[in-house]
């Protein structure tokens, strides 16, 4: 009975070691892909944050009227508004 | 035993031989044991602190993160200043052999002069920045060129994507991210992003890997202002032609939210972009609104006259005599006014600007109590905004005050304070006689010290439809009368003080208008003030039109301040509108390729209805062909699209 005992606890510290190394390797290949991820999420938010800069800059007023300037567009006059149904 | 080892033929036996063989073996392997022994321990003790420090190096990193500087926004959440990520390029001079080519290299990427970086590159220094904040483009450039001793490092600047809008309230931070200026100094630890050092592992393929969850937040905190962004480009497109127009030196045009106290615009002129700093005058920096000093002119008569009617001292009908223009104070000193006037009430003295009337006023009520109630709004103290380098109203210690300099500053002479200051005070007459400060940031939320009256309700009523007077009757802003909105305000000209000789500049004015809008139930203050604009010099002909222009401004954004109540919206009907007819069309006009503007009005006046399909700004396909002769009521079917 002892015998088989120590067999078993043999086998299941084996066992043990084995799952203990699955768990790091995996856990390092998750750091892997953790870092990886987190390095793609900062450029990606790098480049939301540089195209909403954009988007402000394109959208400001001031630039805005002064293209509006540029091509010859103005606030429309009487003449200018037609009504063209309710 | 010697005897047993030696053989027959002399020799010595096997036996002996092995035993032999042994011993050196033995020996050999024991200084072979010694020799590694001894290795270990020299490795050990004397190598080994090194040693491991290299190892440790090898895969051990420590790296550095920092936060985002925060944002600051407008009260739409338009983003007034951002950071971004940027690249810097710094050298190593020591590491650089053919310092002439890469300095030719690198002046051609950076389009700068290579003489200037041959320079960096001859110091004899371990570390010189070539470079800071270049585009992403470059940068790559850079990157493949795989020059050495030439690095790049992430870094942050600061852009302002609205330009110049704003500029001297915003201020600018300095390369380093640290607010030099503005709110952006003022906020400087608010808006700053938090800096982390963190340990991650290499790997042998050289291969960063945290084991650590990611860092909270480490980016700044963004701050709201109360600014309208649209409104403010507006108020300084308006401020500009008014400065330019008069060729005046400079100008400020404030707009205020009388319910919130908010600052919806804070515009000065001449305009400051942070985004180039560095290449403006530092005069161009100042946020003039609140700091630069002047007289406040008529503008002030409105506080005076306010105080005197709380302090029962006059009321609205009482009448003072002004001596035809010409009030002899003392023998030195006379009064004078732009016009001839006999007896005038209270209420004409405030709507022709009497000067003569205001200093009677001011003697009868007496200088304590005048400056307790100018110190009651707020003049003698700083105005509470998170602005750095704000200025304090100037005044000549009450102690010294005779009746000349009581009756000056009853027409805003002799004392001076800020446009901040001035529309501060304004704000607690159009607010029903409460004084609150004045709010620029609505968030962070800001501790407002609690408001306080000054005047009674029946003194603001008294006082507000005087200034309604100044405009809408024959007073000294007559010409600002609108039909759509019912403006009411005050006129100031002040002439400006010499520093240098005593006394005043000729010919040196500052001109000023305070409009509320509308007067009999005030929703907004505007006040604008050109400084020494030329070929004229009236507030009511200088800055009054600009105010005039600001109201009406105000009306699109808000329409609840129109006379008449007009109401915007898709179940509303539309206003009536004039509808001018053009020549009819008969035949079905060629629309591909065209606006979509352009076919809505020749359709429109072929009295056929368009029915647009698809999406785009052009028409790049019609239902009915062109020169195909039109119906009225035929439905004509337009796809729309770009074109090519």
């Amino acid at each position: 009975m002892s015998k088989v005992l120590w067999v078993g606890v043999i086998f299941l510290a084996v066992g043990l070691m084995f799952v203990k190394i699955w768990l790091g390797v995996s856990i390092s290949s998750l750091a892997y892909r953790y870092h990886k991820l987190e390095q793609k999420y900062k450029q990606e938010h790098e480049l939301y944050l540089k195209l909403r800069a954009e988007e402000e800059y394109l959208l400001s007023p001031g630039r805005l009227r002064q293209l509006a300037k540029k091509l010859g567009l103005r606030p429309p006059g009487e003449d200018d508004v037609q009504a063209i149904g309710q | 035993m010697s005897r047993q080892l030696v053989n027959k033929r002399g020799g010595i036996n096997s036996s002996a031989k092995i035993n032999f063989r042994l011993y050196v073996s033995f020996l050999v392997l024991a200084i072979f044991g010694f020799i590694l022994w001894a290795r270990v321990i020299w490795v050990q003790v004397f190598w080994g602190p090194s040693l491991a420090r290299q190892a440790r190096s090898q895969y051990v990193v420590k790296v550095k993160e920092q936060g985002y500087r925060g944002k600051i926004l407008d009260r739409n959440g338009v983003v007034l200043a951002q950071s971004i990520r940027t690249y810097s390029v710094f050298a190593r001079p020591k590491e650089i052999k053919h310092r002439y080519a890469v300095s030719k290299v690198l002046g051609k990427l950076l389009r700068q002069d290579y003489r200037v970086i041959l320079k960096k590159l001859k110091k004899q220094t371990n570390f010189v920045w070539i470079k800071r904040n270049i585009s992403d483009a470059v940068a790559e450039r850079i990157r493949n060129k795989k020059i050495k001793g030439v690095y790049l490092v992430q870094e942050y600047a600061r852009i302002y994507p609205q330009g110049h809008l704003l500029g001297q309230v915003l201020g600018f931070t300095n390369v380093d991210g640290k607010g030099l200026e503005g709110i952006e100094k003022s906020f400087d630890d608010f808006l700053r992003g938090k800096v982390k050092g963190e340990v991650v592992f290499r790997d042998a393929r050289g291969r960063l890997v945290s084991f650590a969850l990611r860092p909270k937040n480490l980016n700044g905190q963004d701050v709201q202002l109360s600014i309208d962004s649209n409104l403010q480009a507006r108020a300084e497109e308006i401020l500009a032609r008014r400065v330019e127009q008069f060729r005046a030196k400079s100008g400020q045009l404030i707009v205020v939210k009388v319910k919130t106290g908010e600052i919806l615009a804070l515009a000065n002129y001449p305009f400051f972009n942070p985004n180039i700093y560095f290449k403006t005058p530092a005069e161009y920096r100042k946020n003039r609104a609140a700091l630069d000093l002047f007289e406040p002119g008529s503008t002030a008569k409105t506080f005076l006259i306010a105080s005197a009617l709380e302090a029962g001292v006059c009321r609205p009908d009482s009448i003072y005599f002004c001596e035809q223009g010409k009030w002899h104070l003392t023998k030195k000193i006379t009064i004078e006014d732009t016009h001839k006037y006999g007896w005038l009430s209270v209420a004409s003295i405030l709507k022709y600007s009497s000067n003569i009337g205001a200093g009677k006023i001011a003697l009868q009520l007496g200088k304590n109590r005048y400056f307790e109630f100018l110190k009651k709004l707020g003049f003698t103290r700083k105005v509470d905004l998170p602005l750095p380098g704000r200025a304090e109203s100037l005044f000549q210690p009450l102690s010294k005050w005779g009746e000349v300099e009581l009756v000056t500053a009853a027409f805003g002479q002799g004392w001076s304070t800020t446009g901040l200051h001035l529309i501060q005070a304004y704000l607690a007459l159009a607010d029903g006689g409460e004084f609150r400060p004045l709010r620029l940031v609505v968030g962070p939320e800001v501790k407002k010290s609690s408001g306080y009256r000054v005047f009674s309700k029946n003194t603001v009523q008294q006082v507000l439809k005087m200034l309604w007077s100044v405009v809408n009757e024959d007073g000294t802003g007559k010409m600002l009368k609108l039909t759509e909105i019912n403006l009411g305000g005050k006129t100031g000209t002040a002439q400006k003080p010499d520093l240098v000789n005593g006394g005043y500049k000729k010919g040196s004015f500052v001109s000023s208008f305070m409009g509320i809008v509308p007067v009999d139930n005030p929703k907004y203050l505007i006040f604008m003030l050109i400084n020494e604009p030329k070929g004229a010099h009236y507030g009511s002909v200088v800055a009054g039109p600009g105010v005039k222009t600001m109201a009406l401004v105000l009306g699109i954004l808000d329409n609840s301040i129109f006379k008449n109540k007009i109401k915007v919206g898709l179940n509303d009907q539309p206003p009536k509108v004039k509808i001018k007819f053009s020549p009819k069309i008969e035949v079905m006009p060629d629309c591909k390729g065209k606006s979509i503007r352009y076919a809505l009005d020749r359709l429109v006046r072929a009295g056929v209805k368009p029915v647009f399909k698809g999406k785009g700004l052009f028409v790049i396909e019609q239902s009915i062909p062109a020169g195909t002769p039109l119906k009225k009521g035929t439905k004509v079917f337009l796809r729309l699209g770009e074109v090519k």
